[in-house]
Formats: structure tokens, C-alpha cells, sequence
């Protein structure tokens, strides 16, 4: 694990101002989402119907919404079912996507024509409909639009993690660790991980930015985060009504958004341009 | 000398598409402790497949291979486990046969991870930490020690078959089978690792099946040569009678063709 980080952290350095930069900004929005709980300055969820619609001051510094609620500290908040679920996603989707995918393609055979077809079945019909239509089906809920995302993205994820390693498994390196002794296990956990590493961190990582939009796009159309819960997407379905009057309260969270996603866009851009050279990886 | 290992009636063919391809036709010969037996013929012919066949990396359709005296598709995966580190490999191509995401000193490490307690006499004393072990082995093969945290794509042709050569001999194997190891360097390095094998089967007393389409090299290395001709053996001498009279005409034309 920490020869794993290093080697991440290696290949994050190297690349340049864009993926620093990115990478910097993403800290800070994490070490803000962590942070929440005491910097934010109100409770999010107490309304106040005779402070509605006030402007910036410094009891409430973005102003507040509709309900008379503090919208920095509904900013912060929110970032946890925005940011943090779309880092939750992204990590379950690879943990069942990445070793199915290994597995399927070095044994191959009948578990890998099973999986294959599953894919393609799973795989036939646009994401974002399937992701519609199974938060739909399962309930409007935060934890059920997850579910419906990893449903429809770790599918990419297996077939990216099955194809790095079925050009991988025919090079010599692996019949030599067949013959030094390697089980099954061992050379995938040994040789095939670090492989299929760098391919899954880069569409990860642009990955990300999409499942944060479209978490946010779902509670937008009132099938993610439920109100009175604090999300950006909820925030600005919330802030249209009034967005001739008072435009703050869809712009906040629309370039919250827009920040986060082009931090993993920065991220994942600068990771593939420094990954797709070859043995480049340090 | 007793046979280390005896081949009998190897064949081994392969599907492509419709058509079955036989690559090995019938093969077989023995290989001695502590002889180094040379197989030589042009692409094609079969004697890398022999070489996978003898590593246990495939089946044979036919024939059998018998470690001293055991035949290997009797054995169950424990015993097969155990014949397995007396049996390594250096294969033609190191940066294939090197993982590019692994420090070199990983790759070399590997066989000694998987038998943690099988310890070869050169080791002995360093054998309880890993870095030792590697720097130990990277001097056996005249590698630098400030090489050991590099990856493959940092060193050179020869350096990278230096380290697969590492990692060949560090379970101390009885039998290292050597598929083309001088075919992707250049000439004068290609010299280099050969003195090289020459002196480590010395040392450590191993026996060699040296496969190669360089006919010069191997009689530099071998004991005896099997020639090899469309998945069969059509000519086998002691090295010494190369240039007889009564060798095949397939032989003379080889030698025709290296000089």
C-alpha cells in the first residue's frame, strides 16, 4: 500500500503545473469538506423565514436562500453529499470494477465469456438513462442515486482493468513469474496491479468530476439528495424560482461545482499526458 | 553422468484458426548434471516451444518429461512446485521479461519471495534480508549496486539480461534454460553475458539447455548440440565434432552460413 502511494505520488509530481495546481485546489476543497462541521457559520438546515433572501453581511457572508437559510454554511455542507459521495462512488466503483475485470481476463475462459456478456448487456444502453431509471425505480435518495451510479460505472472500470491485462498476461515478464514460482494471486497482486494502475487512476480521476455532476444533475431533477439536505445541485434546482431577482443563489453552487469538477479535470488530463508515455511511470 | 532430465516423444502443436500447426514433432534427449546442452535451429523450428514445454509453461500433446526419472505430468502441485525452482529460465527479450513498473531489485527478488526458505549456498548469511540478497546476486552477475532501485527502462540491453540472469540463478536451480539470451544484444556485449553464463554454470554447477539460432555461440557454450529442423532433431554431436564429415547435411549448412 505505501509502495503504491509512493509510486502515485511519484507519478503526481513530475507532471507539471496543471496537475499540481489541481491537485492543491482538490486538497483544500477536501481539507473544507472535512472542516464543515465547525467552519461553517449557521446550521444549514435552520430556517429562518424573516432573515429570507438577505444579501452578504457578515453575520451570513454569502447572504441566505428562499427559507432564510445561511448559504455558505449549506456551500459547505453540501460538499460532503457532492464531493465526498463522488469520491465514495468512485472508490467502490473501482474496488468491484478493477478485480473483476483483472480476474476475468488473466483466468479467461467461461467466468470471462460471463462477464463479457453481462458487460455487454449492462454496457447496451446509455449511462445516464440506466442511472435515471434505476434512482427512479429504487426511490429518490442519496444512497440509492449511488447505487444506481456504481451500477452503471463499474462497468468501464472492468473493461478498462480486463483489457490492460489481457495484453499484459502474454509478455514474457509473466511467464517468468509463472516460472519463479508465482501463483495466480501472487502475479496479479505483484505484477498485473501496477499495470492496471495508471490507466484506472487516470479515467478515474476524470471520472470523478462526471459522477459529481451527475449526482449533481439527479438532485437537480429531485432523485439524489432530498431537500431540506444541503447539496449543490439540489442548492441550484432550489435557487431557480428566484433567479431573476436573485441570481447568487444558483451562481454559488453552479461555480462550486464548476470548481471541483475542473480540479479532477486538471487531474486526470495531466495524469494521462504523463501515463501515456510509456515506462514513463516512476 | 545421470540424467537430470529426459525428454521423450515431445509433441506439441497449436490451433490456428482451423488449421492444427505441429510445432514439436517427437523430440527427445537428456540433459546431464552440470552439462550445458545446446539447441540450435532457425526460427521456427520448434525450440523455444521445447524450452515452455520443459519450463512446464504448457502441456505436451505427447511425450513425456522426466525430472530425474519423475515424470512431470504425474506430479501433483506440491511436488511440481518444488521441481519448479530447479528449473529457471533467461528468455530472449529482457525488457519483456522484466516488469516496467518493478524496481529491477523486485524482479530479481521474485523467486526468493515465493520460496522463503529454500536458500542457495551464495547466499548463505544474507539470505534474511531481501536488499542483501539482491545486492549479493547483482555482484554475482557484475552489476552495479546503485542499480538495484533502477527500472528496466533505465539500463541498458545487457544490463536488464544481466538482472533476468539475477534472477535465473537465485534459487540456485539445477537447470537453467537459456532461450536466446544473447539474441537482442549486440555483439560485443553479447560476449560479455556469455563468458558470463560460462562462468556461473562453473561456480555454481548448474546445467544449461542453451537455446539459440547463433550456432557459433553455441558451441562456445555447450558440451554437446542438438540440432533442431522443423520440430524434430535431426543432428546431435559433441560439440568437438562440428566440422566431421558425417554430420547432417542440415548442420553443415548451418556452419556454412555462420562463417
Amino acid at each position: 500500500m505505501i509502495r503504491i502511494c509512493h509510486t502515485l505520488w511519484k507519478s503526481a509530481i513530475a507532471p507539471g503545473p496543471f496537475v499540481m495546481l489541481g491537485a492543491t485546489a482538490l486538497a483544500f476543497l477536501i481539507a473544507l469538506m472535512l472542516a464543515a462541521p465547525w467552519l461553517a457559520p449557521h446550521d444549514p438546515l435552520v430556517v429562518q423565514m424573516a432573515d429570507r433572501l438577505q444579501p452578504p453581511s457578515l453575520t451570513y457572508p454569502l447572504g441566505t436562500d428562499h427559507m432564510g437559510r445561511c448559504v455558505l454554511s449549506r456551500l459547505l455542507l453540501g460538499m460532503q453529499s457532492t464531493l465526498g459521495v463522488a469520491l465514495l462512488v468512485m472508490v467502490t466503483v473501482a474496488l468491484i470494477g478493477v478485480p473483476l475485470g483483472m480476474l476475468s481476463g488473466y483466468i479467461g475462459g467461461r467466468l470471462d465469456s460471463f462477464l463479457m456478456r453481462v458487460l455487454d448487456g449492462a454496457g447496451a444502453l446509455p449511462e445516464f438513462v440506466v442511472a435515471i431509471a434505476t434512482a427512479g425505480f429504487l426511490g429518490p435518495s442519496l444512497g440509492n442515486l449511488l447505487v444506481a451510479i456504481v451500477w452503471v460505472k463499474w462497468i468501464g472500470y472492468a473493461r478498462t482493468a480486463r483489457g490492460v491485462v489481457l495484453s499484459e498476461r502474454k509478455k514474457e515478464y509473466i511467464q517468468a513469474a509463472q516460472t519463479a514460482g508465482s501463483g495466480t494471486w501472487t502475479v496479479l497482486r505483484r505484477h498485473l496491479v501496477r499495470q492496471v494502475l495508471s490507466p484506472v487512476l487516470v479515467i478515474g480521476a476524470l471520472d470523478v468530476g462526471k459522477i459529481m455532476l451527475i449526482i449533481s444533475m439527479m438532485s437537480y431533477l429531485g432523485l439524489g439528495a432530498q431537500p431540506p439536505a444541503p447539496e449543490w445541485g439540489a442548492m441550484l434546482n432550489e435557487g431557480r424560482p428566484y433567479f431573476q431577482t436573485e441570481p447568487q443563489l444558483m451562481l454559488y453552487p453552479g461555480l462550486a461545482i464548476c470548481l471541483a469538477a475542473a480540479c479532477f479535470n486538471l487531474i486526470g488530463e495531466g495524469l494521462r499526458d504523463r501515463l501515456d508515455k510509456r515506462g514513463g511511470l516512476r | 553422468m545421470k540424467p537430470l532430465l529426459t525428454v521423450k516423444g515431445l509433441v506439441r502443436s497449436y490451433r490456428d484458426g482451423k488449421t492444427v500447426v505441429p510445432s514439436v514433432k517427437g523430440v527427445s534427449f537428456t540433459i546431464g548434471e552440470g552439462e550445458c546442452v545446446g539447441l540450435v535451429g532457425e526460427s521456427g523450428s520448434g525450440k523455444s516451444t521445447v524450452g515452455r514445454l520443459l519450463l512446464a509453461l504448457e502441456k505436451p500433446d505427447q511425450g513425456e518429461v522426466l525430472w530425474q526419472g519423475e515424470p512431470l505430468t504425474a506430479l501433483g502441485s506440491r511436488a511440481m512446485r518444488q521441481i519448479r525452482r530447479q528449473v529457471q529460465v533467461v528468455f530472449q527479450d529482457p525488457a519483456a521479461a522484466l516488469n516496467d513498473r518493478l524496481p529491477v531489485w523486485r524482479s530479481v527478488m521474485e523467486p526468493l519471495d515465493n520460496y522463503p526458505d529454500v536458500c542457495p549456498f551464495f547466499l548463505a548469511g544474507v539470505r534474511q534480508s531481501r536488499k542483501a540478497c539482491a545486492a549479493k546476486l547483482f555482484e554475482m552477475v557484475g552489476l552495479q549496486q546503485e542499480q538495484l532501485d533502477r527500472y528496466p527502462h533505465e539500463l541498458s540491453g545487457g544490463q536488464q539480461q544481466r538482472v533476468c540472469l539475477a534472477r535465473g540463478i537465485s534459487l540456485g536451480p539445477k537447470l537453467l534454460i537459456c532461450d536466446e539470451p544473447t539474441s537482442g544484444l549486440d555483439v560485443t556485449v553479447q560476449a560479455g553475458v556469455l563468458k558470463l553464463l560460462k562462468r556461473l554454470q562453473r561456480e555454481l554447477g548448474m546445467s544449461y539447455l542453451f537455446i539459440s539460432h547463433d550456432i557459433a555461440a553455441v558451441m562456445q557454450m555447450s558440451d554437446r548440440i542438438l540440432v533442431m529442423r522443423d520440430g524434430r532433431i535431426v543432428d546431435r554431436f559433441a560439440s568437438g565434432c562440428m566440422f566431421n564429415s558425417s554430420r547432417h547435411a542440415y548442420t553443415k549448412m548451418l556452419v556454412m552460413a555462420s562463417q
